[in-house]
């Protein structure tokens, strides 16, 4: 069997190169569009430094900002200037909803964008983007960051 | 502890359900536990591949609660242990692909693979695949637009924290113009795991009155024979290539001398 298809693969060649069959050839342009989107998404979240771990993240997940709070609304961690206003509020909306229905699992509101909260691991995770994420998501955001402020702790 | 692996591709149509059914079978033939998932939720294949259409409770009844995980894990071909995903499209609107992590974790532990068919796309049932997945392998044809969409599928798993393992290059047919596997590691920065030849033995597998994947039907094909290649190196065991029954110059002359030996219907028919 393996002279029979060896056999194959020459006259298959051969008729090939003769009979130019054969008649394509490798899309370069597309393999050079390739790299160059692939380059966009490199992210280093190896980074001990907290702002720039959070820049990374925010370019890794294509959101816009990330607030990371307790449940009384402190801030812990912020990719922008009013984290204590956004930890606070996010708190409050989160905790008066959960108190209503105690199996929330996240909160998204659209409004001029999407305002998402999500808890993990006793920390809530206000994240706010132009596209919503899906709960899934959230929680892998959520998982890196906590793996994050362990590592630096 | 097993390995729950999810077989993702971006684009449809590149052979991903083909390849994960042949190489979980090519694994379970290699003495090892595997289960199968579908995990297409919507568009459900893998069991008619596997030729289990008819199996009643499925991935859907375990995810809306309705049934035990234990319940839709059926028989599959060579040992290969299978889970699959329902037909309705009613009770897809109801699931719950969230669901998928916890219930897959529940069986972790009696198998040696889990091997996860997943759907077109890096949409809402991919994601909730690929997290329920510790390594994902990328499937794709040596074609741009395949490249393109599997580009995406490996940004989508990294950035659901499901480690990306290497690639399987399916439909390969040595063409001047196709994407070379070198140019696939690069791109991806992935190991390719195999390249699968364009083999007529698959596409014939589904053109039976009862549909057997190639590598019960045909294990000495092209194809088949490449994947058991990718199931060897995935378990990190030696190589063990199966023949297809009745192939080579023996099956040759064994058929040919069978018409010899027939005997004709009139006289079977009077015995």
């Amino acid at each position: 069997m393996a002279v029979i298809n060896s056999v194959k693969k020459i006259f298959g060649a051969f008729a090939k190169a003769i009979l130019d069959i054969d008649d394509t050839s490798r899309p370069v342009q597309h393999l050079e569009f390739f790299r160059d989107y692939s380059d966009k998404f490199n992210f280093d979240t190896g980074t001990d430094d907290a702002q720039k771990f959070l820049n990374e993240l925010k370019k890794k997940h294509l959101v816009d900002d990330i607030v990371v709070a307790s449940f009384n609304g402190g801030a812990i961690l912020s990719t922008n200037g009013n984290s204590v206003s956004r930890a606070l509020s996010g708190a409050a909306l989160f905790n008066y909803v959960h108190s209503e229905l105690p199996k929330s699992e996240s909160l998204m509101i659209k409004s001029n964008g999407w305002h998402m909260i999500v808890p993990y691991n006793k920390k809530l995770y206000i994240v706010k983007a132009t596209s919503d994420l899906s709960n899934i998501e959230l929680k892998a955001l959520a998982k890196e960051i906590e793996s994050f402020l362990l590592r630096t702790a | 502890m097993g390995r729950i692996i999810a077989l993702v591709s971006g684009k449809g149509g590149v052979g991903k359900t083909t390849i994960t059914a042949n190489l979980g079978i090519a694994l379970a033939k290699r003495d090892l536990n595997v289960c199968l998932i579908d995990a297409d939720i919507a568009m459900a294949n893998l069991s008619l591949i596997l030729n289990m259409q008819n199996s009643p409770i499925t991935l859907h009844d375990v995810l809306l609660g309705e049934a035990g995980m234990q319940d839709a894990i059926y028989d599959g071909p060579a040992g290969v242990k299978f889970v699959p995903s329902g037909l309705s499209l009613e009770n897809y609107r109801r699931v719950d692909s969230e669901r998928l992590q916890t219930v897959i974790d529940s069986i972790r532990n009696q198998f040696d693979f889990i091997l996860l068919d997943c759907a077109a796309g890096i949409e809402k049932n991919v994601l909730a695949a690929l997290s329920a997945s510790d390594e994902v392998i990328l499937i794709t044809s040596p074609t741009s637009p395949s490249i393109a969409d599997v580009l995406k599928a490996k940004i989508t798993a990294q950035r659901i924290g499901c480690k990306p393992i290497g690639v399987i290059i399916n439909f390969v047919r040595e063409e001047k113009g196709e994407i070379r596997k070198d140019d696939v590691m690069k791109l991806l920065e992935l190991p390719v795991l195999v390249s699968v030849p364009w083999d007529d033995e698959v596409r014939k597998s589904f053109m039976q009155e009862h549909v057997m994947p190639v590598m019960i039907r045909k294990p000495g094909s092209p194809a088949a024979v490449a994947l058991q290649k990718a199931a060897a190196k995935l378990a990190g065991i030696p190589v063990k290539i199966e023949e297809t029954k009745g192939s080579g110059l023996g099956g040759f002359l064994n058929k040919l001398f069978s018409i010899f030996k027939r005997k004709p219907k009139a006289a079977e028919a009077k015995k």
